[in-house]
């Protein structure tokens, strides 16, 4: 890892920590942060920018330095913050939103900060009422009630994304013994309010909001709720209550409280430890094995990184639920014989593409090499069991101190080097 | 014989060499039970007993001073396999003996000092890491099909010919 401070690159790192984050409900957007302890005796001047790339010069935060002091002679402590920290020292004015483009939204909110909207907002618009709000606040708020969330990790400005819906698998082999997974009680309901505003003078019974402009909304309320299916019915009550959010209104309100069902109906959540060399990234919908066989979905919600050469990171995955699993028996033959198998659990649905290995085999005092005719076995997991049948042939054979070449796909001549394949 | 900063001391010595493969704090089991290890590189460890002749007292402190100085790290200059290596690394102990003879006289004997690598002697960059996989088949470039090879001293070694006892040539 490395950090980039005006254009000065820093390789002796003694510790970085970096937990990015995502809040899918919460009430405002996480500020990220990343602490790193460096070798020099620079000194460097908070209020700019510091850049963490990893070795192969991927960049995983563009954080605006917050702290730099040396802690003693030689090291000095870093630490930086995403610029979602500056949308909090920026105060929005109350105003009241037609068909408000999101687009317009949130370019006001971000003013001249280097930020991405996907493209699949473009034409989203928002009708309600925002009370005078941080514009970290009015971003979450946005983020709610589209769908999307704000990602300030490994880019170099504020992205906001639509939720994820398409799911990673993280394979068995880069997941560290053991998940743990945590079941909270059942949610049974979500409760949200939808609001419409009409603007009037309003009378002393009724409930109103005035924008910066000193024009009173007369606000209508209407409860709107969506009761979980799934609960068992001698689970205690609770009740997820969404109330205040203004930006809520009879158009939008069955979407919402269907996206927030996916989030708050299922009762699981995960933590597990995984090699990741960022390509797992909180936010992401992912599915992961709770268990040697047993397969979850659901969304990262951070990220907690420790370095080696490479990463790894202690994940938290909230909500999650079960996903159907089936197993993959690959069978490697040659002729009649077969050399071995190997067998898979993967998720209904998963496209495999699974490297055919070459196999090492002594027989009868002769030792053959055997190779795969398909460098991978590849397939889509149905439900119940699942075979893949994979041919071989002899590559080599060794006997008595004589290797003999049996078999190869290609033997080709480059300026005197004779290569085989 | 060994050089520390610069120095070559032309003594007698015995140097016991470890290698230490050594993996990082993310290394650890998965859950399909093998297990992943993040080595960061190989670092040397040296222990060195030098024998400084009697009349040779004043090289003797010398080194033991140099040896002893609270530096981040010394350069030696140590046998490696047939040749030598320039290594930069800290001095992790000292230790010597004091003699005293039923004359009177005294001396200092046995300086036993252990070095180790600041740095990996090997090591594999991430994008190396990341892109090794199983080689495609063991040693078999350069042949072709129908080729034989019989394994010498000189490695596998191409056979031209094969008599009716199926004898290689």
């Amino acid at each position: 890892m490395k950090v980039i401070i005006d254009q000065t690159t820093y390789t002796e790192i003694k510790a970085i920590s970096f937990a990015p984050q995502t809040d899918l409900t919460g009430d405002s957007v996480p500020i990220n942060e990343f602490q790193v302890d460096i070798i020099t005796d620079d000194e460097i001047s908070i209020g700019q920018y510091a850049m963490l790339y990893d070795d192969l010069d991927n960049l995983w935060a563009n954080y605006w330095i917050t702290y730099a002091e040396h802690i003693n002679r030689e090291t000095l402590r870093v630490m930086a913050k995403s610029p979602v920290a500056i949308l909090s020292q920026r105060r929005l004015p109350a105003e009241y939103w037609s068909s408000k483009s999101v687009t317009a939204a949130i370019s006001e909110l971000m003013g001249t900060m280097p930020y991405t909207l996907d493209s699949s907002f473009a034409n989203e618009t928002l009708t309600g009422f925002v009370p005078s709000q941080e514009s970290r606040a009015r971003l979450q708020w946005i983020c709610y009630v589209i769908g999307a969330y704000v990602k300030t990790f490994f880019n170099d400005r504020i992205e906001i994304i639509p939720i994820d819906t398409t799911e990673t698998l993280i394979p068995i082999g880069k997941t560290f013994w053991k998940p743990t997974t945590t079941y909270n009680d059942y949610v049974t309901a979500i409760t949200a309010t939808a609001y419409s505003f009409t603007l009037g003078t309003p009378t002393v019974t009724d409930t109103y909001v005035e924008d910066s402009n000193g024009n009173y909304y007369i606000v209508s309320a209407q409860k709107v709720t969506l009761t979980n299916p799934d609960v068992p019915s001698a689970a205690p009550e609770k009740t997820i209550t969404v109330d205040g959010l203004y930006l809520i209104n009879n158009d939008n309100v069955s979407g919402i409280l269907t996206h927030l069902s996916d989030l708050y109906f299922k009762r699981t959540e995960v933590d597990l430890d995984v090699i990741n060399n960022a390509e797992y990234q909180p936010g992401e919908k992912v599915i992961v094995y709770a268990d040697e066989d047993k397969l979850m979905t659901g969304f990262i919600e951070s990220c907690s990184f420790t370095f080696g050469t490479q990463a790894r990171a202690s994940v938290h995955m909230v909500p999650t639920e079960g996903k159907e699993a089936a197993p993959l028996t690959i069978t490697y033959v040659y002729q009649t014989m077969q050399l071995g198998k190997e067998v898979y659990l993967f998720p209904v649905g998963y496209t495999y593409t699974i490297t055919n290995p070459y196999i090492d085999l002594t027989l009868s005092q002769y030792r053959y090499v055997y190779r795969p005719l398909n460098e991978s076995a590849t397939g889509t997991i149905v439900e119940g069991e699942n075979t893949d049948t994979e041919e071989y042939d002899i590559a080599l054979e060794y006997h008595n101190g004589i290797l003999r070449i049996v078999s190869v796909d290609e033997v080709s001549e480059n300026e005197g080097v004779v290569t085989i394949s | 014989m060994f050089t520390i900063d610069g120095i070559q001391w032309p003594y007698p010595c015995q140097i016991e060499r470890v290698a230490e493969v050594t993996a990082s704090d993310i290394s650890g089991m998965l859950l399909d039970r093998s297990y992943f290890n993040d080595v960061i590189g190989t670092y040397l460890q040296y222990t060195i007993t030098i024998a400084v002749p009697l009349n040779r007292r004043d090289d003797y402190s010398v080194i033991y001073e140099a040896l002893t100085n609270p530096v981040d790290g010394h350069s030696f200059i140590v046998p490696y396999n047939q040749g030598v290596l320039t290594i930069t690394g800290r001095v992790a102990s000292v230790s010597d003996v004091y003699v005293r003879l039923p004359d009177g006289g005294t001396y200092w004997k046995g300086t036993k000092f252990t070095l180790i690598g600041n740095h990996p002697s090997k090591q594999m960059s991430l994008g190396e890491v990341l892109a090794r996989g199983r080689s495609p088949l063991p040693e078999v470039a350069e042949m072709a099909v129908g080729d034989m090879y019989t394994y010498t001293e000189n490695g596998w070694v191409k056979t031209e010919f094969v008599d009716a006892d199926e004898i290689y040539y």
